[in-house]
């Protein structure tokens, strides 16, 4: 059903799950997914890179079938986590003359994850190169892009790059025609945001790498297959520069309407000093939490400032709001500033409760802005003074 | 002597304790570990590490 020729020796025939709502039961995947396997086929050798998540395996065994794949020699493992790595057991079930390759991290890590003993993975430092005959797979450690075992392989003979996690997207294209481009480029964003932008500086290391490298074909382990790999290599870079958005990110969350007051204020009021605002309502009854934290955190890769509208409650923040923090803590986002607005009922503790939840968000923190219930006449006129507070902040980064 | 924190998952190398697991005796100095040194919790390399301001 969805064997790919790439090149005269390369086959891609991994699985796909369009149906998949949640990574990692997390992260809001509305194009699905596909757990990417390719073969290699030398004149001695055929080897397999990345075996695919357990509960795909009937699709890679009938894609192998219907290829004609009926012998394996090598099973590549570029990364441990399960749906890369969870069928290969199965996998050697069905093609036990197969060894097992991997780096040292993999085959600790196959242990850790798979119970399968690392004595059983044949090894292969950086720079090694398996020889398939006429053709040779060398190995390129990518460490945390996005897991300390990720392993890149390179076909020089044909400028092949099997990069692993690395420019990937959550997006099943249709197997009858080509992907669509705009759909590929908007995953491969939010799959940035959500795997790779927590390790933005080992990153840079990995794509200045791969510029080095040159490839004229990259085939990550998600998504569809990159045929002018200048444009997600663009895309990268822009990720991981210094440079950020003149932009304000605003989450909201509201319960009596006096939070939401306040935020849509300042929003008018930026937005009349020329700074754009991207409002996330993180309090919609028909959305999944999930969805909106996901915007939040793919719409802060390139932002320059993030403003949090939460009210109170208990003394804490709305629990949304805290739930939205933990992510930003996880993720990193590389905003250069961050702020505090809200309304509280009687007492308010919301300004330490939230920062004490983001203490690896290194952006600077602009003074939280409370109100007492509802705004009234005074306070707004604070909200203008913040609004232009904000604006100054954000034109001195321009100026820099 | 200076503490250096791992940017990748917050392990902190205090010189005063060294690294057990990793036979560097207390005593040794961030600068003075081994190139191929590696955070002990996560196999960031050195330079993923960086200064903790006191």
């Amino acid at each position: 059903m969805n064997v790919r020729k790439i090149s005269d020796h390369v086959l891609s025939l991994g699985a796909s799950d369009p149906g998949l709502q949640y990574f990692d039961k997390l992260m809001p995947t509305p194009y699905g997914t596909t757990y990417n396997s390719f073969v290699v086929r030398g004149e001695d050798k055929v080897a397999l890179l990345d075996p695919v998540q357990s509960d795909s395996i009937h699709q890679l065994l009938s894609n192998l079938a219907e290829a004609g794949i009926d012998h394996i020699d090598y099973i590549l493992c570029l990364h441990t986590e399960q749906d890369h790595s969870g069928a290969t057991e199965l996998l050697l079930q069905r093609f036990p003359e197969a060894n097992l390759v991997g780096t040292a991290k993999v085959a600790e890590f196959l242990e850790v994850h798979l119970n399968i003993p690392a004595s059983e993975v044949q090894l292969i430092a950086e720079n090694e190169t398996l020889d398939l005959g006429g053709l040779g797979l060398t190995c390129v450690p990518i460490p945390f892009a996005h897991w300390p075992d990720n392993t890149m392989y390179w076909l020089e003979e044909e400028r092949i790059l099997f990069s692993s996690d690395l420019y990937g997207s959550h997006y099943a294209a249709p197997a009858h025609k080509a992907a669509d481009e705009a759909i590929q480029l908007e995953t491969t964003r939010s799959y940035y945001a959500e795997i790779m932008m927590p390790y933005s500086k080992q990153v840079a290391r990995h794509v200045a790498k791969t510029r080095s490298l040159d490839p004229a074909i990259i085939c990550p382990g998600h998504g569809p297959i990159w045929y002018d790999p200048d444009k997600v290599l663009s895309l990268y870079e822009s990720y991981v520069s210094e440079r950020m958005d003149i932009r304000v990110v605003m989450p909201v969350v509201s319960m009596h309407d006096s939070t939401k007051t306040m935020a849509y204020y300042l929003a008018e009021k930026l937005e009349g000093l020329g700074i754009p605002v991207n409002i996330h309502h993180l309090d919609n009854p028909n959305r999944d939490l999930r969805v909106s934290m996901g915007e939040v955190v793919e719409d802060t890769v390139d932002a320059a400032c993030l403003i949090m509208a939460a009210p109170t409650v208990l003394t804490g923040p709305h629990p949304s709001a805290g739930a939205l923090a933990l992510m930003l803590n996880a993720f990193k986002p590389p905003l250069k500033y961050i702020a505090l607005i809200g309304s509280f009922g009687w007492g308010s503790q919301i300004e330490k409760r939230f920062y004490d939840l983001l203490p690896q968000v290194k952006a600077e923190r602009l003074d939280t802005l409370l109100i007492k219930g509802l705004p009234t006449e005074e306070d707004y006129e604070l909200l203008d003074d913040y609004a232009q507070m904000v604006k100054e902040k954000l034109t001195s980064l321009s100026e820099e | 002597m200076d503490k250096y924190v791992c940017d990748v998952c917050g392990y902190v190398y205090d010189p005063e304790i060294g690294d057990p697991d990793g036979d560097i005796e207390p005593g040794v100095a961030f600068a003075d570990l081994p190139e191929d040194w590696v955070c002990p919790l996560c196999g960031a390399p050195k330079e993923d590490f960086s200064l903790i301001e006191e």
